[in-house]
């Protein structure tokens, strides 16, 4: 695969993304909000609130139709959000594609033989139970920590980063392998 | 003497349907914002990060901008 501001001779190794048990809570809520629609009602007629005597038939289906958009705007905005996240491990660089909100788009880089060192770390039950973790790579770049966050096999990963890293030492100035 | 009824007949029997036409309306052009930003942000990060997924969620995100749209003139016509 290609991306913007790759370089001549710059290959992709690893393209990392978050795990995707963390969209669990995000898939959780949206799963209950579709059923909002049929709840709402039930918990009106509670209250002595009857939606038909308030709004038609039309307008109802109307309403249902306008929160399922809504519904489907936030599960399409996690998931965009959720996939263009990504960390990259090239021949050369490590990068971080890192999409925060709307309109912020941060990209950030350190070229291998500026990173000084690599730490994995898996925390917590779902981070064990489903072997995915944190990986802090101190660098001698502008931005002196990259975090790549919740990524599977951390370890692995860690451990591939370090390798590339004793690759691009091992060439000479100006080489691209 | 019995007042007028006129202006006050005007108010009580003012259609509160208008306020929720009126709250629809605005928050469905506001959300179509909300959906042409997303579009924009997702062709920022598809500038980025060129994958084969791209052109896929272009063309969600054009129907879900295309769909707020239809759904605005809609609930237009029918409150």
């Amino acid at each position: 695969m290609r991306f913007q501001t790759q370089e001549k001779g710059e290959e992709v190794i690893l393209l990392l993304r978050a795990h995707p048990i963390t969209l669990l809570p995000a898939l959780l809520l949206i799963g209950l909000l579709l059923f909002v629609p049929l709840l709402a009602p039930l918990f009106l007629s509670l209250l002595q609130v009857e939606l038909l005597q308030t709004f038609s038939a039309t307008q109802l289906l109307l309403i249902t139709v306008f929160w399922y958009l809504i519904v489907f705007g936030y599960f399409f905005y996690k998931l965009i959000f959720y996939y263009f996240n990504t960390y990259l491990l090239t021949n050369e660089r490590i990068i971080d594609f890192d999409f925060r909100g709307i309109l912020h788009k941060e990209i950030s880089f350190a070229k291998l033989n500026q990173v000084q060192d690599v730490s994995p770390k898996v925390i917590g039950f779902f981070g064990t139970f489903f072997h995915f973790g944190n990986i802090y790579i101190q660098t001698a770049a502008e931005r002196p920590e990259f975090e790549f966050h919740s990524v599977a096999n951390p370890d692995f990963v860690a451990q591939k980063i370090i390798e590339e890293v004793r690759l691009e030492e091992a060439e000479k100035p100006g080489e691209v392998k | 003497m019995p007042i007028d009824g006129g202006v006050f007949d005007s108010v009580l029997n003012f259609d509160i349907s208008i306020f929720f036409k009126i709250f629809f309306v605005l928050f469905l052009i506001f959300y179509m914002v909300f959906a042409f930003v997303l579009y924009r942000q997702l062709t920022t990060m598809g500038r980025a990060l060129p994958t084969a997924a791209v052109p896929f969620f272009r063309f969600v995100s054009i129907l879900h901008i295309g769909f707020a749209l239809a759904l605005t003139f809609v609930t237009v016509g029918v409150f």
